[in-house]
């Protein structure tokens, strides 16, 4: 019981500030394009210090894929989710396996040590 | 229409009534897997000499803290990076040395006791396998000394650890 009045304290007590990005093992249909397909992506800013994603797709070993969005870096303001559109080559299907999205932080928004955060979902 | 219709009439709104009242209002709910990472605490350099900066509280500094709630476990891996350069800082002449650690600072459930001696670790990067469900949190030590017995130049320093969640 004590543990887990703790666990809770920690949870509510802590002022802490979030990055979500969802799903875990997104999926790629046909787009209204011939030999381009989509997948949607959901990120959720929960964190006040960032206002700026940076979305990237790469292959197995890490090397960047070319993808289209509306927007590469985009502006979500603080508890703001947003549902994005991410399209890629059909020819790519095979090699995609990372859809990332980063934090951006502003140089004058970080005081000494900023965190940058990453959550990198997996084609399978 | 005779009575014994109207009786069956009454009878069948009675009945539907009765279910109407007595209908239960479902919820449902699912539990996705993901991932969410939370930025506890920024942290802060200590300037502990001359030559050094250092988020440890022995230096005077204030250790950058990152919490990671997974919804579902073993379907994702922390890697969790020292910073190995400033993102701003005066201009500096002469190399930098810098030096980390990541460490488990607190847990939400028993069965993450073996995230630390698991970790892997190589250049400015850590990995933790997120094999239970629940909240972890790290603490990122940093260090960086400059040049030969040489003193910093004053000004502002900022450098950033990185924080990321991978899907297996």
């Amino acid at each position: 019981m004590k543990k887990i009045i703790t666990a809770a304290l920690f949870l509510f007590a802590s002022n802490a500030a979030a990055h979500e990005f969802t799903p875990t093992y997104p999926e790629f249909s046909n787009s209204f394009v011939d030999g381009v397909l989509v997948t949607y992506m959901e990120l959720f800013n929960r964190r006040t210090d960032v206002e700026y994603y940076e979305l990237s797709v790469f292959d197995e070993e890490w090397n960047p894929l070319p993808f289209a969005t509306p927007d590469k870096l985009l502006k979500i303001n603080y508890l703001e989710r947003r549902r994005i559109e991410l399209f890629i080559r059909e020819t790519d299907k095979d090699k995609v396996t990372y859809i990332c999205s980063m934090s951006k932080l502003l140089s004058e928004d970080v005081i000494s040590s900023g965190i940058n955060s990453r959550i990198c979902s997996k084609v399978k | 229409m005779t009575k014994l219709k109207l009786y069956g009439v009454a009878a069948s709104l009675l009945a539907l009534t009765t279910y109407a009242n007595a209908a239960e209002v479902p919820i449902t709910g699912n539990v996705a897997s993901k991932c969410t990472i939370f930025t506890d605490t920024e942290g802060v350099y200590g300037n502990p000499s001359p030559d050094k900066l250092s988020t440890a509280p022995a230096d005077g500094g204030v250790l950058p803290v990152v919490r990671y709630d997974v919804a579902i476990a073993d379907y994702y891996k922390a890697k969790i990076s020292w910073p190995n350069n400033f993102s701003t800082s005066p201009n500096l002449t002469d190399a930098l040395a810098w030096d980390g650690t990541v460490e488990v600072s607190s847990t939400s459930d028993v069965g993450m006791a073996g995230y630390e001696a698991a970790k892997v670790e190589y250049d400015n990067h850590t990995e933790y396998d997120l094999t239970v469900a629940g909240s972890t949190w790290f603490k990122v030590t940093s260090t960086v000394l400059y040049g030969q017995g040489k003193s910093l130049p004053g000004g502002t320093y900022t450098a950033t650890v990185t924080a990321e969640c991978i899907a297996k």
